[in-house]
């Protein structure tokens, strides 16, 4: 779109690259490539922590998502930062005193057991690939808003850049990219939404005046999701597939008069360049009775929205827990005291992020609500900075915008690279440098195929999904592995399966399109609100069912993750 | 141990029941997501806005009283004598 966008997204790529090289000279060992030998301070840690988080999702998705969906999609990012905190409460300490790399390991050093190292590689490579398949879409659509390349070439993009640089530098490198890349987006996110609150304070409802009517930069089709009437304030040039004024077209060229249309549920219009941006009337600020509702209209359907907030809610808040990216961080917290304030300071920073995407959601509702009708909700955010600011400020912040959201997309689909291709070579594979080089590149390649098939979902959602995936499996593991000493492999094993399995086919089963409406596609859509109670469950009483199985050293082990540092450096040599 | 897990559970506790409560009371009391302070819907406040401070304070509290049992704890043991017990 601009060069000062192009500017921005080659400026933080190579920044990245080149941050991330320098710490080349510093890994050396496969301990330093793993968890940057463990010896990071919480500031910069959790700025690290917070700047591989801030995803895709955070960035495009949940602003998009309030526009289109209303206020209820602000649970996505109440869960996001409520997880740190569920996580801070409940394992953050005992995990870091405990001193393993990855959840496979933590469950093979609690329970002993391969079997389970096998099964928690494989969850891992699930969750780990759920969760990149939104950041190469992002990319994917940043770089089609802003060099108009098709959607294929973004996501490509990303995945060569982060499989290179994570198999060059390790995640040394990782810790100071992530944390410049923490700073980086917040200040791509606040600052344009600041600046974009005082402008519209300044001339409020700028979109009103005839002479700024925006219109569409280059041809855009707009797929009529539902029944629409919208009005154009010019007449314009479209291709129409679909019911449109009660007449059904197939693919013709029609010059749609000024004033108001309706269009049917299913319908397609491709506007022309340069033809004015309709206004949906569903979307008029007068009608605000549905937007302002505090529950989460599920993905596929209107119905039971209090049932898919308490998914979403679930999913979120327990899901941090569980997240393989996140965990390994942990590690590298000198010991549990810090580990804690770590936590809590990724709190405060996570707090900080959420409240613009707010904003700029709000921002857009007010005075552009026409982006809804005009655009992929996704890209709502990098739209927005150009129609409310228009010239050169608005194309700067445009910029500014666009890099960040990059530096979402690379930061933690570098963090999820890292963790899956250590999975991967650590578990699975013979270890070693050059492995885990290899994994990297082979794993990265396999998220980007898989990325170019799921282009139709919005980002929150799939990030959503990943978190749920995460919730029902890994969350009871670490929890229950923690807190009760009666947790045995058999019942863990089978609450991973369980749990992770039903939620995974649950919503794999959306994603085909299996239930479209009612009760099912709410408990297919965001199955985390039964998928989580039935891990804990299966994990409990399998447990019970072959106490004989309990580890013979799950007092020692306790002790370990219990034991403040102060006392244990005593009793251990070496934690 | 159990000190902490109680500790954690009471904070888990109180910060679910805050934020997980407010679907249901805006669900059986409707006229709660009209109201509007100053021209701001209080949903939008409340979800946008209000949750996060709520969220640092409890987690300042549990890291607080988690440091406090911890050195309680290791008073006790006194740490120079010998191994603690098992």
């Amino acid at each position: 779109m601009s060069d000062a966008a192009v500017g921005a997204i080659a400026f933080v790529t190579l920044l990245t690259i080149m941050v991330g090289a320098r710490g080349i000279r510093v890994a050396r060992t496969p301990d330093d490539f793993m968890v940057a030998a463990r010896q990071v301070p919480p500031a910069l840690n959790a700025a690290a922590i917070s700047g591989e988080y801030l995803s895709a999702a955070s960035f495009l998705g949940i602003a998009g998502l309030v526009v289109a969906q209303g206020l209820g999609a602000l649970w996505y990012s109440v869960g996001y930062t409520a997880g740190y905190l569920v996580l801070l409460l409940l394992v953050a300490a005992p995990l870091r005193r405990f001193g393993a790399y990855t959840i496979p390991d933590f469950a093979v050093g609690r329970l002993g057991s391969r079997g389970l190292r096998q099964t928690a590689t494989v969850l891992v490579l699930v969750i780990g690939w759920f969760y990149l398949l939104p950041q190469m879409k992002g990319a994917g659509i940043t770089l089609q808003w802003v060099l108009g390349t098709p959607y294929w070439v973004g996501a490509a993009t990303l995945g060569v850049v982060v499989s290179c640089n994570i198999a060059m530098g390790g995640m040394k490198g990782i810790t100071f990219v992530q944390c410049f890349q923490y700073w980086l987006k917040l200040c791509a996110i606040g600052i344009p939404a600041l600046v974009l609150l005082i402008a519209a304070g300044h001339h409020s409802s700028p979109n009103l005046t005839p002479d700024r009517a925006p219109v569409f930069t280059h041809a855009t089709v707009v797929d009529m999701t539902q029944a629409t009437s919208f009005t154009l304030t010019r007449p314009a040039d479209a291709t129409v597939t679909g019911l449109l004024d009660q007449r059904t077209y197939r693919d013709q060229a029609v010059r749609l008069p000024a004033g108001r249309h309706a269009a049917g549920a299913g319908s397609r219009i491709g506007f022309a360049a340069g033809a004015a941006v309709p206004v949906s009337l569903a979307m008029e600020p007068s009608s605000n009775e549905s937007w302002d509702s505090p529950f989460l209209t599920s993905s596929t359907s209107g119905a039971h929205p209090l049932a898919a907030t308490y998914g979403v809610i679930i999913a979120t808040f327990f899901g941090a827990i569980g997240l393989p990216h996140i965990l390994v961080r942990f590690y590298t917290n000198p010991d549990g005291e810090a580990a804690r304030r770590t936590t809590l300071i990724v709190v405060l920073l996570l707090s900080t992020f959420y409240l613009f995407p707010t904003v700029l959601a709000v921002l857009t509702r007010l005075h552009a609500p026409q982006l809804y009708l005009s655009s992929d909700s996704d890209s709502i955010v990098l739209a927005l900075p150009a129609l409310l600011l228009p010239g050169l400020p608005g194309e700067l912040l445009a910029a500014l915008v666009a890099a960040g959201a990059f530096a979402a997309f690379l930061s933690t689909s570098s963090g999820l690279l890292v963790s899956v291709a250590g999975a991967l070579s650590h578990d699975l594979m013979k270890r070693g440098v050059t492995t885990f080089r290899w994994c990297a590149i082979t794993a990265g390649a396999i998220a980007t195929i898989a990325a170019l098939l799921i282009d139709r979902f919005s980002l929150a959602l799939l990030v959503g999904w990943a978190f749920a995936i995460a919730a029902s499996s890994f969350c009871p593991l670490m929890v229950l592995g923690i807190w009760w000493r009666r947790l045995t492999r058999i019942g863990a094993t089978a609450g991973i399966v369980i749990g992770g399995g039903s939620c995974l086919a649950a919503i794999v089963s959306t994603m085909l399109g299996a239930a479209a409406s009612g009760w099912n596609a709410v408990l297919l859509g965001q199955p985390a609100i039964w998928t989580v109670p039935l891990a804990f469950g299966v994990m409990i009483v399998v447990s019970l069912l072959t106490q004989r199985t309990v580890p013979a050293n799950v007092g020692q082990v306790m002790l370990r993750m219990h034991l403040p540092e102060a006392l244990s450096r005593k009793a251990y040599r070496t934690s | 141990m159990r000190a902490q897990l109680g500790l954690s559970l009471v904070c888990l506790t109180f910060a679910l029941t805050v934020t997980a409560s407010f679907p249901v009371i805006a669900a059986m009391v409707p006229a709660i997501t009209r109201i509007t302070v100053a021209g701001v819907p209080l949903t939008l406040i409340v979800l946008g806005f209000a949750f996060y401070p709520v969220f640092l304070a409890v987690g300042w509290f549990y890291n607080r009283h988690a440091r406090q049992l911890e050195v309680r704890f290791t008073s006790l043991v006194d740490p120079v004598s010998r191994r603690p017990d098992v």
